[in-house]
């Protein structure tokens, strides 16, 4: 049975059930369960909920120690920019466990970070730098779109035997939606088509699903059906579903809030242009954010991130029916 | 020692009053969503700013943490030009671009606050560096929180402070609370001056309400500071009064305690005790509140009638303009060949004299040049005073002394900062991090602060500084020395990246780099270290941004980058032999990026193979895959190939890291298969209407 509940509210639940289910789940982070009256500590107790200091170094590397001791920790690291911190951790450390040992270990981590937060919260809060990532071999990467979604890959991340990077847009947080009760799994490299169409493929991730749906409605009055879709994980990235929808439509629009040089969506384009090269009936086109530190100021802010009429403007191009930037 | 006087108990009550009434008007304009984002009051420690702030002239550089408004103020930044900033006008002090958090006024010495925990503690060692370094007796202050403690760059900076015996003074406001969480829960060391005991900093803790007391403790330290001393710990016990933001439901907070430091408020007490001693007539004590917000409610007026920026006003603020180092146009000066390179060499013959150099020879030449030349340059780092591991650095100490060469502790991250730190305050620094495997411990750094300075100060910062490191498999060396993560800084805006495949490049590019006024990170391979060139004695500048064209051809263009260049031209002469003749391109310089120089070609190639070292899913060659298909769509004729390593951590065993080493052979294949690609049997060309193209014609 599903009913509607807000997505951050979908991610507690995931880690909720998980936790009553795996005893060796270990949820701890800064400013986490400072209370009595929190809901993880009353059900699972100060052992296995805990409050850290501001050290994403040192509490990155004791969810690793952990893993390799056994458990499976859920890290809250707050904001993803402030993993930057810790990125040794991240990178050098967790990832590479498995394979240097030569599979022996494994590091069932998951680090669940808030990104995006593009609402005046400046150039250090509003990163969306989940491509840094995404090119780690041995890390995977989900970028839930909708609370189903929040619920079903915090499930599949916790359980999953590899180092998990966790995102969720802050401007999502109260966002409601549909969540199914109980145990609900959301498989990795497993994209979701959002909505289907033939003239376009629109690859979009976490926040910027909704906008591109809201443009595919535009374009639909306009008599052009955009097929939108949510990845869901970067890494491992479903290519066939987005594949398969660009044989069928020719032509792909890519929309990533990042900035695009360098970016995951950039990324995407690279497999598009290679894999789908035949199919292609016009290039690769992407609305991404500008090539800025987000600004401060709220109409510098809107002016640097994508929004639906720079998709449905891009979607227009790529059909020849707006002229072609250079 | 300097103790109060009535006129600077006048002035300090004048200083606490301004920032009280500043932070409740920014509360009550935030309830009603006319300042946006995220603010961080610092109502209860107005004392502290106000004490210590009033003591400094404008060459005295402070840094500040989130909690940054009354820090500004007491600086001197005038409160109207910090409103219209919170508001997010044009005229803030950074014109909107930083907001609250970000909060920087350059010419009263406040180089600005930042949104990580203590992640400018080691900014203000560089500031402080950079006044040794000039002899000047300027003395560098750091705002933070007991909150930042925790943090390793906290331990790494004030090590490094005591090692090198900077003029600098931590100024802690210990409130006990690290943004949500109370101190109980964080750490077992209830003061912040038993914590940096061992380091031996000079140190004193005193109550944050007891404005006379910070202000005598503060100017003890500042007077032996001025006279090159340091570093010293000034902790002030605080009580924040507020949420660590508005809108913070203080779940945490102990009613029965509140009340307590309500009593202990350092602007009443401050007040009280002017009254007290006479200083002041309790009229008086009321005049100063009622002018302060009169003054805050002209600086609301202000900011109000201040426009929103242009939206597009954003974008040329993300990197320094060059300032007496003009750009040059295409570049034009003698050729400098890549060793390998045998097809476009445009001259020949008697050229100026050459010498034959290793590559990281022609590092350490750049390097000491550019020091000889310029005095503000510095290298900094692990062991560069001894040369280093590969003597990239070796000599510059005996030639320039151990105040411009400095050899730092392991701690990448303090190391990156100090650099960062000292760019802004006018130097040019070059930092050596050995391993760009290393560089995640300095991320933050790099990310969060370097990139951004110049951008979210509105231009008033710039971070002229130069991070040297090396990339590259192929020594054995395991999945932690051998990464290749140049993708990581090419994707930050505010960063350049520079990898040269050659000594002449390096040298060239090196020189650019060094007087570029922005951070520009510059990736050696160790496998070209020890490759041997012939190199002018006088080499040119290599402006930034300028792709190399190696060698022609009209078949197939080959994009490589760093060591996959020499590769990329050995696969050219394999292609040769089979009659294909590919053109090669190294594009020396990934941001910026000359995107012009590689469509160009591919458009009249129709064929492209991109080619690095780093893992092919989410490397750099993504990025050039995406911008080719777009800009030269209408002309490929095939897929364009990628070439790079497999998708796993670099593995240690010989044979399987030799496997795992893109080189020609790969290239040659995926120059094969492009040449050879073809439309499926019975399958056209799809046409398109897009752009009115004329498709493949």
């Amino acid at each position: 049975m599903a009913r509607e509940i807000p997505y951050i509210a979908a991610i507690n639940e995931a880690i909720h059930l998980e936790m009553a289910r795996d005893d060796t789940v270990l949820y701890f982070g800064q400013n986490l369960a400072t209370t009595e009256n929190d809901e993880f500590v009353k059900a699972f107790g100060h052992d296995r909920v805990r409050v850290t200091p501001i050290s994403e170094t040192a509490e990155i590397g004791m969810a690793i120690g952990a893993a390799l001791a056994g458990y499976r920790p859920v890290v809250e690291l707050y904001m993803a920019e402030f993993m930057l911190v810790a990125m040794n951790q991240v990178v050098n450390e967790g990832p590479r466990f498995r394979y240097m040992s030569g599979g022996r270990v494994k590091v069932p981590i998951v680090l669940k970070a808030g990104y995006g937060f593009t609402a005046g919260w400046a150039g250090q809060h509003t990163g969306s730098i989940y491509n840094m990532f995404t090119g780690i071999p041995g890390l995977k990467v989900a970028l839930p779109a909708r609370p189903a979604d929040a619920k079903g890959l915090m499930a599949t991340a916790i359980r999953d035997d590899n180092p998990v990077c966790f995102f969720h847009h802050y401007l999502l947080t109260l966002e409601p939606g549909d969540v199914p009760e109980g145990e609900y799994l959301v498989p990795f490299g497993q994209a979701d088509i959002r909505r289907s169409g033939g003239d376009v493929t629109v690859v979009a991730t976490g926040w910027m699903v909704g906008k591109a749906l809201a443009a595919a409605e535009t374009l639909a009055s306009e008599g052009i059906e955009a097929e939108v879709i949510d990845p869901r994980t970067l890494n491992p990235l479903d290519l066939a579903t987005i594949l398969t929808s660009v044989e069928k439509t020719g032509r792909a629009v890519l929309v990533d809030q990042a900035t695009r040089r360098a970016s995951a969506s950039q990324m995407i384009a690279a497999e598009i242009a290679d894999l789908g090269f035949r199919w292609l009936k016009a290039p690769i086109k992407q609305v991404t954010g500008l090539e800025a530190t987000v600004p401060y100021s709220e109409p510098m802010e809107a002016y640097v991130l994508p929004d639906e009429e720079k998709i449905a403007g891009t979607v227009r191009q790529v059909l020849g029916e707006a002229p072609v930037a250079a | 020692m300097r103790t109060l006087d009535p006129q600077t108990a006048a002035d300090l009550l004048r200083t606490t009053w301004r920032i009280r009434c500043f932070e409740e008007r920014v509360a009550a304009l935030k309830r009603t969503l006319q300042v946006h984002g995220l603010i961080h009051l610092s109502v209860g420690g107005e004392g502290v700013a106000a004490a210590v702030c009033a003591q400094l002239r404008d060459e005295d550089v402070v840094y500040s943490g989130h909690r940054a408004h009354g820090h500004a103020i007491a600086k001197g930044a005038p409160t109207e030009r910090v409103m219209a900033e919170l508001m997010g006008r044009v005229d803030g002090l950074c014109r909107g671009l930083g907001g609250s958090m970000h909060l920087v006024d350059r010419d009263r010495g406040f180089f600005g606050a930042t949104g990580v925990v203590g992640g400018n503690l080691p900014l203000a060692l560089g500031n402080a560096l950079a006044a040794r370094v000039r002899a000047g007796d300027e003395v560098t202050v750091v705002f933070f929180g007991d909150g930042a403690v925790q943090a390793g760059h906290f331990h790494e900076s004030v090590n490094l402070a005591a090692l090198w015996r900077l003029p600098v003074i931590f100024v802690c406001e210990n409130n006990g609370v690290a943004e949500f969480t109370s101190r109980s829960e964080h750490t077992t060391v209830e003061l912040v001056s038993d914590v940096v005991a061992p380091y031996g900093l000079q140190r004193e803790t005193v109550a944050g309400s007891d404005v006379p007391a910070i202000f005598e403790a503060f100017g003890a330290f500042l007077e032996r500071a001025r006279a090159g001393n340091g570093p010293f710990l000034l902790e002030c016990l605080t009580h924040r009064r507020r949420g660590h933001y508005e809108g913070d439901p203080e779940r945490y907070r102990d009613p029965v305690a509140e009340e307590e430091w309500r009593r202990r408020d350092p602007v009443a007490r401050l007040q009280a005790h002017a009254i007290e001693n006479g200083w002041l007539d309790p009229g008086s004590a009321g005049a100063i509140e009622r002018e302060a917000q009169a003054e805050i409610e002209r600086a609301v007026r202000f900011a109000r009638e201040s426009p929103y920026p242009e939206p597009g006003a954003a974008e040329p603020f993300v990197y320094a303009l060059a300032v007496g180092c003009p750009e040059k146009g295409p570049h034009t000066g003698p050729y400098l060949g890549h060793p390998s390179a045998t097809g476009a060499r445009p001259h020949g013959g008697a050229g100026p004299p050459e010498s034959e150099v290793t590559f990281v020879r022609a590092i350490n030449d750049a390097l000491a040049r550019a020091m000889r030349a310029d005095e503000r340059v510095i290298v900094i780092g692990e062991d560069v005073a001894e040369g280093g591991p590969y003597m990239a650095t070796a000599g510059l100490a005996d030639e320039f002394g151990r105040d411009r060469v400095l050899n730092t502790p392991i701690s990448e991250g303090a190391v990156c900062g100090v650099a960062i730190g000292a760019a802004q305050a006018g130097l040019r620094p070059v930092v050596e991090i050995m391993f760009i495997d290393f560089i995640t411990l300095a991320l933050d750094q790099l990310v969060n602060q370097a990139a951004k300075a110049h951008f979210m100060s509105g231009g008033q910062l710039s971070v002229p500084m130069v991070l040297r490191t090396t990339c590259g498999a192929g020594s054995r060396s395991g999945a932690q020395h051998s990464q290749s993560l140049e993708a990581w800084v090419a994707h930050v805006p505010g960063l350049k990246v520079v990898m040269p495949s050659s000594a002449a490049d390096a040298t060239g590019l090196l020189a650019s780099a060094i007087a570029d006024p922005n951070p520009v990170v510059f990736v050696e391979n160790r496998a070209l270290y020890f490759r041997r060139e012939q190199l002018p004695e006088a080499p040119e500048r290599l402006q930034l941004g300028r792709a190399h064209t190696l060698r022609f051809g009209a078949d197939i263009t080959i994009v490589a980058t760093s060591r996959l260049v020499g590769d990329a031209l050995e696969a050219a002469d394999r292609l040769a032999a089979g009659g294909v003749q590919a053109e090669v391109i190294d594009p020396r310089t990934l941001l910026p990026l000359d995107l012009e120089t590689i469509a160009g070609s591919v458009r009249r190639t129709g064929r492209a193979v991109v080619a690095h070292e780093a893992v092919t899913l989410g490397g750099f060659g993504a990025e050039l895959a995406a911008q080719i298909q777009d800009a030269a769509f209408d002309r490929l004729e095939a897929p364009i190939q990628r070439v790079g390593a497999p998708f796993t951590p670099v593995p240690v065993s010989p044979p399987l890291e030799d496997a795992y080493r893109p080189g020609a052979g790969e290239i040659y294949a995926a120059a094969r298969s492009a040449i050879e690609w073809d439309w499926p049997e019975g399958k056209e060309p799809p046409l398109t209407t897009a752009g009115g193209r004329d498709f493949r014609s």
